[in-house]
């Protein structure tokens, strides 16, 4: 500690010199913290459409079903779903934090309009009340979305993907017939009114999704069955700990073994995979960073070392130990280390404003739909990080010129020039 | 032997030889009036009445419950399908001119399928009879101690399969088999009548379906009843629905047994 | 017990391809107490000597004795503690320390050896009065003349109170008047504090008044003076 204020004057002898590093050490933290910020708003955004996309942050399904075609299936046979949903989504819904219970049937058939193709689809049966209270997202582009209340007979209405309805050339108003199959092999058709026109964000989805209440779902299918509940929970981060309550839950009302109920992790592969691509692209950058960094401040440090030789050597002569030396020659790059990596936090932090205001977008990503706003996320942790990576890197960057200072002859330093 | 009398054994010899070769292909080849006949009566319902009524059940061997259908057939173009489990009544597959229809409760208007529609695996050709005169060459008749196999070419899209092996007995009149192929002649389907309600009719009381290519527990098609007689026209519109609705209470309804 | 005590000392320096020869054979013996003044032309070997006397080099040969201690047996640690504490150190060049004031370098060797702020500053302060700077105390070398600075760094050499202050052409970068005002202040804090001085230098004026002259040339001594009622 000694030395920390000697090492603050040392740095305050060259402005020009010291302010260049300070810039170095400082545009190396912004670099990491508009990084991490991109990674975190990124993993949100992923989370969030993952989860309220139509994931929802549990799944509850028939154990033997999940068993079958694993945790990470997305769509599951309403043939072999639960039979007593309500009792389960009651049961559910009355837990602490759990907003909701949606139910849901997975279909697949074929769509027609009168005179027109045929078309394949796949699609789902939801509760839309539900669906607005656990935030799910219907990204509606033409038309209206589903009303709560279940349509009566005949009177049933969906909400058509965009390349879906393209293909059939059908808009909000018309009718158009779905045919299914049910587990059974029972034929059936179902004619809809086309209520809007979503999107789900894929290009390929497009082509072959809508959407429908449960009850026509339902009807469609012949069935009483839903393919999974959808639980939606006030927080996120407690997915794991909900899973053992509504699992605890499930048992206590005899149906222990009987469903199986799976946290949104694990049924979002993508996210998964995403994740670790983004983390190893910050990893690498990182890296960069730390080796231009080290390089750029050492050698001013090396130059730092080699413009006071004599005054080294004077000191040496007064009776201060290498150790000593040494010990200003780090405090020093712990100096430039920790003020540069302030300055780069705040820097960070107002380039972090100004880009989220100017409402950037970013090109759609590789299938998807829409473009992707650019946005910054502030992470604390990477501002604390980034400090405590900067002081380490500093202190890597002082190894040589240490080195140098305490290994000069005292007698050559004094006669150094 | 003189070079005269080589000469004339050669000749008569290739002449023998030829008129063998040919006779052989034409004993194969050439299919007579007689053939054609025998094909044309072998045929399911060949002598059937122009109209009848049938219930007919469909069940893959080793279940339990199978798809009860009733069928009211007329002429060569039109059949009804109505399906008689509680949970299916009101949709019917209509058969008109070589195109196949659902009509559901759920549904205004007709959803057109593919012929080939198979209800628990039996497509209704199969069902109903191929109409092979109209909708087959014969390329060759092989025949064997009574047996008289024909290898078919479709000659219409609307044919069952592209290519057909029909197994008959010349004596019966009655076929023994059908092997449904594709058009390179692989075998897709077996369909074969293992019992009659009416023979000389050929009205057959089961029939077996195997499906070749994706395997599976054979299908049995039982006739339960046969009824000739006069089959409501409206039965077959594409428009009226109203002769389809009133059958829901009309006395095959009351036939069905309960679920 | 004399001060200094040094038997056959020998030093030598590669420059380049050439071995050069600075110290050949050196004895001498310094009285604690005295000032000592070691004369001769550049290249004679004197600040050799000043450097191998005050435990900044190691002699490739030979003896040194140091207040009955023997400098060749220390480690490179206990050179250095020695150092801080024993001896005391002027430069031809002042070598204070630019980023420190004046006090503040006055202050340094006490400073490293961890004594406590009050004392310390007390200490530093006597000692700039000593040398005529207190007024100067808060000021850094940029603001100070050249014999200001050699008073400053005279201060430094003599704060920690060393047995004794080694000397390199003191008065090399002073005019005559500052050359002959900082003999002064040396020879007088030489009276009052009974520390031994070594001064290297060829300045005559120096030489003339110096109580005892040890004189060098080519690495050896040629001759060893003592004089009677000087300085």
């Amino acid at each position: 500690m000694k030395f920390a204020r000697f090492a603050l004057r040392n740095l305050a002898r060259n402005p020009r010199r010291t302010a260049l590093s300070l810039a170095i050490v400082a545009a190396g933290t912004v670099g990491l913290l508009l990084t991490a910020g991109f990674v975190r708003f990124s993993f949100d955004g992923l989370r969030e459409a993952m989860i309220h996309g139509g994931l929802g942050h549990l799944e509850i399904a028939s154990a033997a079903e999940v068993a079958r075609r694993g945790e990470a299936a997305l769509d599951r046979p309403a043939a072999s779903g639960i039979a007593d949903w309500r009792e389960v989504q009651s049961t559910v819904e009355a837990l602490p934090g759990v907003v909701a219970a949606g139910a849901n049937v997975h279909l697949m058939g074929m769509a027609q309009k009168a005179n027109g193709a045929s078309v394949s689809f796949v699609g789902v049966g939801v509760e839309p009340g539900r669906e607005q209270r656990m935030g799910f997202k219907t990204r509606l582009r033409a038309g209206d979305p589903l009303a709560e209340a279940p349509p009566a007979e005949g009177e049933d209405v969906a909400l058509l993907a965009s390349g879906l309805a393209a293909a059939l050339g059908a808009a909000p108003g018309d009718i158009v017939t779905l045919l299914a199959t049910s587990n059974e092999g029972m034929l059936n058709a179902l004619d809809v009114r086309v209520a809007g026109i979503l999107t789900t964000g894929v290009q390929e989805l497009d082509t072959r999704f809508l959407k429908l209440h449960l009850a026509s779902a339902q009807r469609l299918l012949s069935t009483d069955r839903v393919s999974n509940l959808l639980v939606g929970l006030v927080d996120a981060r407690e997915s794991e700990s909900a899973r053992r309550t509504v699992t605890a839950a499930l048992a206590r009302h005899g149906a222990s073994g009987e469903f199986a109920v799976t946290p949104w992790t694990k049924r979002a592969v993508f996210y998964a995979q995403v994740r670790n691509l983004y983390i190893g692209i910050f990893w690498f950058l990182g890296a960069i960073v730390f080796v231009l960094v080290i390089l750029a401040t050492s050698n001013t440090l090396v130059m730092a070392v080699m413009e006071r030789v004599r005054e080294i050597g004077t000191l040496r002569a007064l009776g201060t130990t290498a150790g000593q030396v040494a010990s200003g020659v780090l405090w020093e790059a712990l100096w430039l280390g920790l003020f540069g990596a302030i300055l780069g936090g705040i820097g960070g932090a107002a380039l972090i404003a100004l880009l989220n205001s100017a409402n950037l977008k970013m090109p759609p990503p590789p299938g998807a739909v829409d473009p992707i706003d650019l946005r910054l996320a502030y992470v604390p942790e990477a501002f604390l990080g980034a400090i405590a990576l900067m002081a380490v890197v500093l202190l890597l960057a002082a190894l040589a010129p240490v080195r140098r200072a305490t290994h000069i002859s005292v007698v050559e330093a004094l006669g150094h020039d | 032997m003189t070079e005269l009398g080589r000469t004339f054994a050669i000749t008569a010899f290739a002449a023998l030889a030829a008129a063998l070769l040919l006779g052989s292909s034409a004993a194969a080849d050439a299919a007579t009036a007689a053939d054609r006949t025998l094909l044309a009566a072998s045929d399911l319902f060949a002598a059937a009445p122009a109209e009848f009524r049938a219930e007919l059940e469909i069940r893959r061997l080793g279940e339990t419950a199978g798809a009860r259908l009733e069928i009211f057939h007329q002429g060569r173009d039109l059949e009804l399908v109505r399906f008689l489990a509680p949970r299916e009544l009101g949709k019917y597959l209509l058969r008109r001119f070589g195109k196949l229809y659902f009509l559901a409760p759920g549904s205004a208007r007709p959803v057109e399928l593919a012929p080939s529609y198979r209800v628990q695996g039996a497509a209704l050709q199969e069902l109903l009879g191929l109409d092979l005169a109209r909708d087959y060459d014969i390329e060759t008749v092989h025949e064997e101690a009574g047996i008289a196999t024909f290898e078919l070419v479709a000659k219409t899209p609307n044919a069952a399969a592209p290519r057909l092996r029909w197994v008959v007995s010349r004596k019966t009149r009655r076929p023994l088999r059908a092997d449904l192929q594709s058009s390179s002649g692989k075998v897709l389907r077996v369909v074969e009548p293992k019992a009659w309600r009416d023979a000389a009719r050929g009205v057959p009381e089961l029939l077996v379906v195997k499906d070749v290519v994706s395997g599976g527990a054979p299908i049995e098609i039982r006739f339960q009843s046969f009824e000739p007689g006069p089959v409501d026209p409206l039965l077959f519109s594409l428009d009226n629905g109203a002769a389809r609705r009133s059958l829901s209470a009309g006395p095959a309804a009351k036939r069905s047994p309960s679920p | 017990m004399p001060a200094f005590r040094a038997r056959g000392l020998r030093k030598s320096y590669r420059l380049g391809n050439t071995e050069i020869r600075a110290l050949d054979g050196v004895d001498l013996e310094i009285d604690a107490g005295e000032l000592v003044v070691l004369a001769g032309p550049s290249g004679s070997g004197k600040s050799t000597l000043l450097h191998l006397l005050g435990a900044l080099d190691t002699a490739d040969a030979g003896e040194i004795e140091f207040a009955g201690e023997s400098l060749g047996r220390l480690s490179e640690r206990e050179r250095t503690l020695l150092r801080r504490r024993k001896l005391g150190f002027i430069f031809q060049s002042f070598h204070l320390v630019p980023v420190l004031t004046a006090i503040e370098n006055v202050e340094y060797p006490l400073w490293i050896d961890d004594l406590p702020a009050a004392p310390r500053r007390r200490r530093a302060l006597a000692m700039l009065d000593a040398v005529g700077m207190s007024s100067r105390a808060t000021h850094r070398p940029e603001r100070l003349s050249g014999g200001e600075r050699q008073r400053v760094a005279i201060a430094r050499a003599l704060v920690h109170e060393p047995l004794a202050v080694l000397a390199d052409e003191p008065t090399g970068n002073l005019d005559s008047r500052n050359a002959t005002a900082i003999f002064d202040l040396l020879a007088a804090l030489r009276r009052e504090r009974g520390t031994t001085i070594l001064v290297a230098t060829h300045d005559p004026a120096l030489m003339a008044r110096a109580p005892r002259q040890i004189e060098l040339r080519d690495g050896r001594v040629t001759a060893d003076e003592r004089r009677e009622g000087v300085a």
